[in-house]
């Protein structure tokens, strides 16, 4: 069941269990109920689980504790939990040094909504490093976000993975809607918690 | 342009002798590898000794990974080198729209000689599609008979990505079809409230019992032969290592490799030419904490969910998971197809659409089927795949026109696969100073420490134009080898560090034949060794290797790669 981290005060854990739920929904999912709460999110960050079943964990960040906790149960009402506190502990720890996890919200203060300067997205945000993957990122860099970023901590920095793509821009190479093949295997929506 | 193809070019006549493919049900031992208690420890050894002529070196002699004496798929003049594409969609799978007939009539415009038709498992299908798709099967093969039509499944590995499942034509084919398909499905065991989805991991026991499950279904004779090649293995980087192994070694014989290249080979093409300006292959995935292995996870020098040379990263990475599994001496072979649903640049539409223009599922769901595609006239610009055998080619060598044949084939690695029409063909021939005979792809030959290893490949250079209008031109070729080190202990294992390029060879000839040899001089270890070749057009910044394609920006004419699969050569 619930289970609150001591570790921060404005950090809290959680495994989604065995689900359904995709992750992209289940992001939604904590997004959703967080605006509906009147939370406001400093960071939510995914992490793979693998003691037993490969599945993904949660760690969420707020200056709201209390609604933090809140928010917590929540989504524990919904989603079994199976990781140990000690588990759940260590994720919190990771994601408050940065060593690893990935970003699903952080702090960014740019208009993302089509291309950027690789620059620009650093100084206003805070990724530390853009990362092109097989080669230098070329300086003046463009960087096509189309309002979707998902950076990744790497040994105390969070880095952006991007690709090259057409008219010699970069993407991220995480983008919010790649081919569904086949229908997709999820067809269910974010959760109503 | 490979139909009928013989490397033997003074039999070329006899080949179009024959015309018919042969269905009949032969007797079981004949066919059945398992049944002979042949496949033991070591699944492709002993399928590949049944495949040897009399004479060969008995199969029991085949069952240790280690060094032993005995050669196997010894070299010879292969009379029939069939094209073929083990994974076409239908009206029958719920994201395609075509017919059987109009598949299967494509495949052989486009010179294919064998095909699988492989729509995708589900609740739908299992209950009314497999039924319906019989009896489209059994009508095409009257249509079409020069041109072998297998009924197959694309199967929703539980816990994993997807796999082609092969059976031969016989009077159980349907039954044991959707006796799998109920059983061990992913997404009919999720629908089903089984597992928690057709990806989640708690699926993965069904995998394993599903191959075991097909195993016994030959050994006891139900079935003559079945043939599981795992799809797109790293387009979500869903399936393991640790899967992939337990897949192999569940059921040897059965599980026998993945696609070396998926298809969907036009997805990468940009918009601005047309395309629909996706990942090619439709590798445009992310890694997803759900699911995805982490050892798949993207660095800063390389993406396993990215095609290199439009070749899944498992495959085109030299020491990599595909060496990591041939370093163990066991088999495990590669493929090429079309994956097809809806191609480039064509004209029509699903038979049943949403008021969004998009295919209508709901009415799939009900009948397992969409009505026959219909012509708007209108050229897409949102579809990403080729026909079948109009860029991606598995080449068999096989010995007769029968579908087991060509099974068993298969099953002994004797597959060749190329992109674009660059290479007609070739002949692989590894030789040593103690078998001068020598072996072919997906064999195994011996050397005595010290000795001399040949390796001989004799490359038909393309003698015309591909399906874009261009003759290709090989540029160079790649022998890749790596050392034999036997079983791995963790079996998450993904890399063979000291598998690598032994020789690349510039070609410079633009027709004909060329013939390439090397020679492994004082061979102390076990090995193994394979080639792959490219037009040289996209190459990655060390010159040898397939560059990372860009996703929204790949023209899969302009980066065209043959791989061959190995030859395993024991030091004794």
């Amino acid at each position: 069941m619930a289970t609150l981290m001591s570790t921060s005060d404005s950090w809290v854990a959680f495994d989604s269990g065995i689900t359904s739920v995709s992750r992209r929904h289940l992001e939604e999912t904590i997004i959703n109920h967080a605006l509906k709460i009147e939370l406001k999110l400093d960071w939510l960050i995914t992490y793979q689980l693998t003691s037993g079943a490969r599945r993904i964990a949660f760690t969420i960040s707020s200056p709201d504790s209390d609604k933090l906790g809140q928010l917590l149960n929540d989504l524990n009402r919904h989603f079994p939990n199976f990781a140990g506190e000690y588990e759940l502990g260590e994720l919190v720890r990771q994601s408050s040094t940065k060593s690893t996890g990935r970003a699903v919200v952080f702090p960014l203060e740019l208009d993302i909504s089509t291309s950027v300067l690789a620059e620009e997205l650093i100084k206003n945000s805070a990724i530390d490093a853009i990362v092109a993957i097989g080669e230098e990122l070329p300086p003046g860099a463009q960087i096509q976000i189309n309002n979707y970023l998902r950076p990744t901590f790497s040994e105390g920095k969070l880095e952006l993975f991007v690709e090259r793509i057409a008219d010699g821009q970069f993407a991220p190479i995480e983008s919010e809607s790649p081919h569904e093949c086949c229908g997709g295997h999820e067809n269910e929506g974010p959760i109503s918690l | 342009m490979c139909e009928g193809h013989s490397h033997d070019h003074s039999s070329t006549e006899e080949v179009s002798t024959v015309n018919v493919w042969d269905d009949s049900d032969r007797p079981l031992d004949d066919l059945t590898i398992s049944r002979r208690g042949l496949m033991g420890a070591l699944g492709v050894a002993a399928a590949a000794a049944a495949m040897a002529p009399l004479g060969a070196a008995p199969a029991g002699a085949t069952t240790r990974v280690d060094a032993h004496k005995s050669a196997v798929n010894p070299w010879k003049p292969y009379r029939f080198h069939l094209s073929g594409d083990h994974h076409i969609h239908t009206q029958y799978s719920r994201d395609a729209m075509h017919t059987v007939e109009k598949q299967v009539s494509k495949g052989a415009e486009y010179g294919l000689d064998w095909m699988v038709i492989t729509d995708h498992g589900g609740t739908a299908h299992q209950k009314f599609s497999v039924d319906l798709i019989t009896k489209d099967i059994k009508t095409a093969r009257l249509v079409h008979g020069n041109t072998a039509i297998f009924q197959g499944l694309e199967w929703n590995v539980p816990g994993a990505e997807h796999a082609t499942v092969i059976l031969p034509p016989h009077t159980t084919t349907p039954s044991v079809l959707k006796q799998f398909e109920l059983l061990f499905d992913g997404t009919v065991l999720a629908d089903a409230k089984k597992i928690t989805n057709a990806n989640a991991s708690d699926g993965e026991p069904y995998a394993v019992a599903g191959l075991k499950w097909l195993a016994d279904q030959v050994k006891s004779g139900a079935i003559p032969l079945a043939l599981m090649f795992a799809n797109h293995p790293t387009r979500k980087g869903l399936d393991s290592p640790a899967e992939v192994r337990a897949w192999r070694d569940a059921a040897p014989g059965i599980a026998m490799g993945w696609e070396g290249a998926p298809g969907h080979q036009a997805a990468g093409i940009s918009t601005k030419n047309g395309g629909p300006g996706s990942g090619r292959g439709y590798y445009e995935n992310a890694f997803d904490e759900k699911y995805s292995y982490e050892g798949y996870r993207p660095t800063a020098t390389e993406n396993p969910l990215r095609t290199y040379g439009g070749f899944d990263w498992a495959t085109a990475r030299v020491g990599g998971l595909w060496d990591s599994l041939l370093a163990e001496g066991k088999p495990w072979w590669i493929t090429a197809n079309s994956d097809s649903h809806q191609m480039f640049q064509e004209t029509f539409v699903g038979g049943n659409l949403t008021a969004a223009g998009a295919l209508d599922t709901a009415a799939y769901n009900r009948t397992g089927k969409y009505a026959n595609a219909v012509d708007k006239g209108t050229p897409s610009t949102t579809y990403g795949d080729y026909w079948p055998g109009y860029y991606s080619r598995t080449i068999v060598s096989s010995t007769s026109k029968s579908y087991v044949t060509l099974m068993k084939a298969m099953q002994s690695g004797l597959i060749l696969t190329t992109h674009g029409g660059i290479i007609d063909g070739a002949d692989i021939r590894i030789t040593t100073s103690d078998d001068l005979q020598g072996v072919t792809t997906g064999g195994r030959t011996f050397v005595t420490k010290g000795g001399t290893v040949t390796a001989t490949i004799t490359i038909d250079l393309a003698s015309q134009p591909n399906y874009a209008g261009f003759i290709p031109l090989l540029k160079k070729v790649d022998l890749i080898s790596g050392p034999i080190t036997g079983p791995v202990k963790d079996q998450q294992t993904m890399f063979a560090p000291n598998t690598k390029v032994e020789k690349t060879f510039e070609v410079s000839q633009t027709s004909g034949q060329v013939v390439l040899t090397y020679t492994y001089n004082k061979v102390g270890n076990s090995f193994y060794l394979r080639y792959r070749g490219s037009d040289g057009k996209v190459l990655a910044a060390n010159g040898v290797d397939p560059a990372m394609d860009v996703v929204a920006d790949s023209d899969p004419w302009k980066d065209l790669w043959f791989y061959s699969n190995p030859v395993f050569v024991d030091a004794i």
